[in-house]
């Protein structure tokens, strides 16, 4: 049986069912949009992992050399040299199905015999073809004739392919088309097959125009001592040039290239819910100061401390536990909206990633259930201990409490202040590369900052009521004083507004000036009028034939024509993009160099007799890899590591991941990789940049769709691709905002119950509902323009440290700040807004009081 | 309005509440008449209606049957508004618990009612300042509510139902929240106050002391209104 002293606690919760509603809403909120990112970001993890399972199968190690893969006739050596150990050729890239934008594949070419030795040959198949009791790569084996592939089931049914349909595919290098021979079933494997496609290699060598050559060798060495020797004895066997990596490396370095994306997200998330914490934190204090009475009489009648402390602390529970099990259901189907955003975002910026599915991990719901629970407890132990306090049979009254709220006000702003002034210059100046200080910091600011707003909202108040001329403004000076008032529920709600709003302008304030930054970086780079590049959706790292170069400086009105060439490369810490043009005057002035002299940088780039050879190194590379100019940097070229040396780094948005461009020379010098990835024309004075556009294009085939695009277009597109990877962000601001306004909401409502009498006493006086209602939409609107001033200036130190330690921590960029007075001017009318919204049903609710009330007794 | 005509008029009127597996019916049938200036007192056991009674005077709540007339005018034929204006205008209210507005000085509680009014300026103030001096209070008018005594804070209220000019003053125990001697203070100001204004009062009280101030006594009994011998004068 439930003891009576916890029932009563029971009965108050449901007897203010709104109230306790807007609780569990905020914490269900709080709790969704943490437990939806963490998804979401474990889904595309998983997905990741799933996919290179599929790849890697049983595989221990790879043998890898530059990025146009290394000859076949190392398998074969190896093979004919009675290697003993499992071998297994692969060629990988990733293709997209022509003229359907966003559909892409990892092509896999597979020898069908060495596969089974890797274990890879256990997946089932369905389709043309001898695939019986083999599985697939039994039907793989099988196959002879060219061209033919199989799909995965949830991509064969998205495209809407039966075995036997004909599927264009645009190829790293031009177009090609392959049958449909098979369908791939994952079912019942852990292995996520969604977005791969198996060929032969044969057919895929042929298709890929890779003849002799294969991507990789996967290997499957033992265990132990026995695996070390053999990897010793294979780097010994293996031509100079070729490495040996363990398949996780590779796995954790495609993991590393989103850390900082996924971590931000995850810092954003808990803001949210230490948002709808200040929720659980309000309504136990208005339940606990309601029940002052009842709880001496508990007390009276010897119902322990403890009791008392437990029951509230069991309701706490009781709250959380309803408001995290809701909070879990919205964060799975919000989670489900994420990924694809997030998907997105990898897509655009890291890797192609193909994320079928949202992956319901049990350990992130436990995450969940746990935050939010423990969220709750922590939130409910200020009211239980207030609750533990009241002594038997002494009615302590609500003007009690803020008279002590009052008392504490100056000290909480001392202390807010003393936290903000040893914080801020530690979050700016402590140098330490890790994001975890920085976070914990920001939100030691953000507590800061709520523990300076009573202070600030009782001057701003106390100005409110001096400004309004004496003998009118009755009903604004009572609405502000109301506030000052009510300050232990009134702060609380103009705190949590304040957080989510100065969120809302630190973060907004951070993307605009990211997005000055990169725009004024891009004006910068994109020197040439036209960019033309491998178009019709071609895959990452397609490239366009050398022959297209002459072609191009052929056509009126050209000056000159830069071939760029891009490859991901290999480091000893993993892959960088590198990039290699040949550095000519119009080129140089498209860089911004951080640090190295430009003249001696750009000499040591064309100075091919070089020992070693110059690359400059991109700023967020630099920061990762902490390089100065003059520090070298290993790369695997076609003929093994070699060194190569940073004469300078500059200022480069393009990848977070970082960038290094040398000259043009110098790579066709280490990498035997024909093609180019992109192509600037410079035009002559005069020249009809729009008609030169039209003939470029003319020059397309279907072998070799082409993108043409002017600079404004490259801007605009590249701002798009900004707009979009900031979406995610975009929603989590939205619902901390929401989070906020259901403490608006809920702050409100408690008031409502507490003026009863009072607004009953005004209508006793002949204030009609409509001046009521008024009164109280001024009480709401003022709290909501203190929110929204004291946003303002919250919001630029967030953005401040978010611009200049997060983003510089994270991705290792360096962002002008800039401010948008547009912005803050939003935040503002947005807080008053908000409020107004929040404060609509409890302004309706207090219209509506009863006059009658106000003659019934106490 | 007709100088004959009562202040409060009840005819045939009749209310009552849902109660547990009926209907519990406070007044029945009630008939009153008042006359503007008369200070009538009603007395009668907690529960007998006599809140109700005041709630219907004063437009709050709405009779189930009969007319109710106050100055003239049948206050059950008027819509919630023009009950409101009518409280406004005509209606000073008394409350047991003073019912002070916390956020308002007090020379701001008085200047409210004028304000709803839309009376303003140098005339609001010279009748804030001349009320507070009638309640022996001048010199409060920047202070807080809730840094007066219980009495202080009663005067105030008593400075606020009348400085408006209403017709009829409504006083529900309002001395019942005060120790007997700031009791009697407060009820001899407000029924000097009320004489000298020429105001209608009706008190609600079970208090004898305070009901002999008044020029006629009511019981609510059984839902009716039955006069009341005066008690005898304190010696």
């Amino acid at each position: 049986m439930i003891a009576l002293h916890v029932r009563a606690g029971w009965r108050h919760l449901t007897r203010h069912r709104w109230l306790t509603a807007l609780s569990v809403l905020g914490i269900a909120l709080g709790v969704g949009v943490v437990v939806a990112v963490d998804l979401a970001s474990t889904s595309a993890r998983l997905a990741l992992k799933t996919s290179m399972a599929a790849v890697v199968g049983e595989a221990t190690h790879q043998i890898l050399a530059g990025p146009d893969g290394l000859p076949e006739t190392v398998y074969r050596d190896l093979r004919l040299g009675g290697w003993e150990t499992p071998l297994a050729p692969i060629i990988e890239a990733t293709v997209s199905v022509a003229d359907r934008p966003g559909h892409s594949f990892r092509l896999l070419g597979v020898d069908g015999t060495a596969e089974f030795a890797l274990g890879r040959g256990r997946m089932g198949a369905t389709g043309a073809g001898p695939a019986t009791g083999d599985g697939l790569l039994g039907a793989v084996r099988g196959v002879t004739q060219p061209g033919q592939a199989w799909v995965s089931g949830r991509a064969a049914a998205a495209l809407g392919l039966v075995p036997g349909d004909p599927l264009e595919l645009l190829l790293p290098l031009g177009r090609g088309t392959v049958t449909v021979a098979g369908v791939l079933d994952d079912a019942g494997t852990d292995r996520d097959l969604s977005g791969l496609m198996l060929m032969d290699i044969a057919a895929a060598q042929e298709l890929l125009a890779m003849d002799g050559r294969i991507s990789r060798i996967d290997v499957r060495l033992p265990e132990g001592r026995a695996g070390e020797q053999a990897l010793a004895a294979l780097q010994a066997r293996l031509p100079t040039g070729l490495r040996v990596e363990t398949t996780g490396s590779r796995v954790r370095a495609m993991e590393g290239m989103t850390r900082a994306f996924e971590f931000n997200l995850m810092a954003m998330s808990l803001l949210a819910l230490v948002v709808g914490l200040y929720l659980i934190y309000n309504t136990l204090s208005f339940a606990v100061v309601q029940r002052r009475p009842l709880l001496g009489i508990l007390r009276t009648v010897g119902v322990t401390r403890g009791q008392v402390f437990r029951a509230i602390l069991g309701e706490a529970l009781l709250l959380g536990l309803a408001g995290t099990l809701l909070g879990l259901l919205l964060g799975t189907a919000l989670a489900q909206f994420l990924v694809g955003l997030v998907g997105r975002t990898i897509n655009d910026i890291y890797y192609t990633l193909q994320i079928s599915q949202l992956a319901l991990s049990p350990w992130g719901l436990t995450k969940g259930l746990l935050l939010g629970l423990a969220g709750s407890a922590l939130a409910a132990l200020p009211a239980a201990w207030e609750a533990a306090r009241t002594p038997p049979r002494r009615v302590l009254n609500r003007s009690d409490l803020e008279a002590r709220t009052r008392r504490l006000v100056p000290r909480l702003a001392a202390l807010g202040l003393l936290l903000a002034v040893v914080v801020l210059p530690l979050l700016l100046l402590w140098p330490s590369r890790s994001l975890v200080p920085v976070y914990a910091g920001l939100i030691a600011l953000v507590l800061a900052a709520s523990l300076v707003i009573p202070a600030l909202t009782v001057g701003l108040m106390g100005l409110v009521v001096r400004l309004t001329p004496a003998g009118r403004g009755l009903l604004l000076r009572m609405a502000a004083r109301g506030v000052v008032r009510s300050l232990s529920r009134t702060g609380l709600a103009i705190a949590a507004l304040t957080v989510a709003l100065s969120t809302a302008v630190g973060v907004g304030t951070m993307i605009y000036s990211f997005r000055g930054s990169v725009t004024d970086w891009l004006e910068r780079t994109l020197s040439a009028q036209i960019y033309v590049s491998p178009g019709g959706g071609a895959p990452r790292g397609a490239r366009l034939p050398d022959s297209l170069l002459p072609t191009l400086a052929a056509l009126p009105g050209m000056a000159e024509v830069v071939g760029i060439r891009a490859a991901p490369i290999d480091t000893p810490d993993g892959p960088v993009g590198v990039s290699a043009a040949p550095f000519k005057e119009q080129l140089r002035g498209a860089l911004r160099f951080l640090a190295g002299d430009p003249a001696t940088a750009y000499a040591a780039l064309a100075d091919a007799q070089r020992e070693i050879p110059a690359v400059l190194a991109s700023e967020p590379l630099a920061w990762h890899r902490q390089l100065k100019v003059g520090d070298r940097l290993q790369l695997a070229t076609d003929g093994g590591w070699r060194a190569f040396e940073v004469v300078g780094i500059y200022q480069d948005f393009g990848s977070d991941q970082g960038h290094l461009l040398m000259d043009e020379t110098a790579f066709r010098r280490y990498w035997n990789r024909p093609g180019v990835t992109g192509i600037g024309l410079y035009l002559a004075p005069g020249a009809d940049e729009a008609a030169l556009v039209t003939q470029i294009q003319a020059l397309a085939t279907p072998e070799m769709p082409l993108s043409v695009m002017r600079t404004a277009g490259i801007l605009a597109f590249s701002l798009q691709i900004f707009d979009r990877t900031f979406a995610v962000t975009g929603v989590l601001r939205l619902l901390t905002l929401i989070v906020s306004l259901a403490g608006v909401t809920s702050a409100l409502m408690a008031l409502q119950l507490e003026r009863t009498r009072e607004c009953a006493v005004l209508r006793a006086l002949g204030m009609t509902p409509g001046q009521v209602r008024r009164w109280v939409t001024l009480q709401t609107a003022l709290m909501g323009a203190v929110a929204g001033l004291l946003a303002v200036p919250v919001g630029l130190v967030l953005a401040a440290v978010l611009t200049g330690a997060v983003n510089r921590r994270a991705f290792g960029w360096t962002i002008d700040f800039q401010i948008a007075p547009g912005l803050l001017l939003q935040a503002l009318g947005l807080a008053v807004l908000a409020a107004l919204v929040a404060g609509a049903y409890p302004a309706w609710r207090m219209g509506r009081t009863p006059p009658a009330l106000a003659l019934r007794e106490e | 309005m007709n100088g004959a005509e009562p202040m409060v008029r009840l005819q045939g009127v009749s209310h009552g509440y849902p109660e547990a597996g009926g209907w519990h019916r406070v007044l029945a049938d009630a008939a009153l008449e008042i006359a503007a200036g008369e200070a009538v007192a009603l007395v009668g056991r907690s529960g007998s209606g006599k809140s109700t009674l005041l709630n219907l005077i004063s437009g709050i709540d709405r009779p189930q049957a009969g007319s109710l007339q106050v100055g003239g005018i049948d206050i059950t034929t008027l819509s919630e508004r023009e009950r409101t204006l009518l409280r406004r205008r005509r209606i000073g209210f008394v409350f047991q618990f003073f019912n002070l507005l916390p956020t308002l000085t007090v020379a701001e509680n008085l200047r409210l009612p004028l304000q709803l009014l839309g009376r303003g300026g140098r005339a609001a103030d010279r009748a804030v300042a001349d009320m507070l001096t009638a309640v022996d209070l001048a010199g409060y008018g920047d202070r807080f509510p809730d840094t007066l005594s219980g009495g202080e804070q009663q005067r105030v209220a008593v400075a606020r139902a009348l400085i408006h000019e209403p017709d009829l003053i409504l006083a529900d125990e309002p001395t019942g929240n005060l120790d007997p001697t700031t009791g009697n203070r407060v009820a001899e100001l407000l029924d000097q106050l009320v004489r000298r204004f020429g105001k209608t009062l009706i008190l609600v009280t079970h208090s004898p002391d305070l009901a002999r101030h008044a020029d006629r006594i009511l019981r609510l009994q059984q839902g009716r209104l039955v006069p009341e011998p005066a008690p005898p004068a304190a010696p």
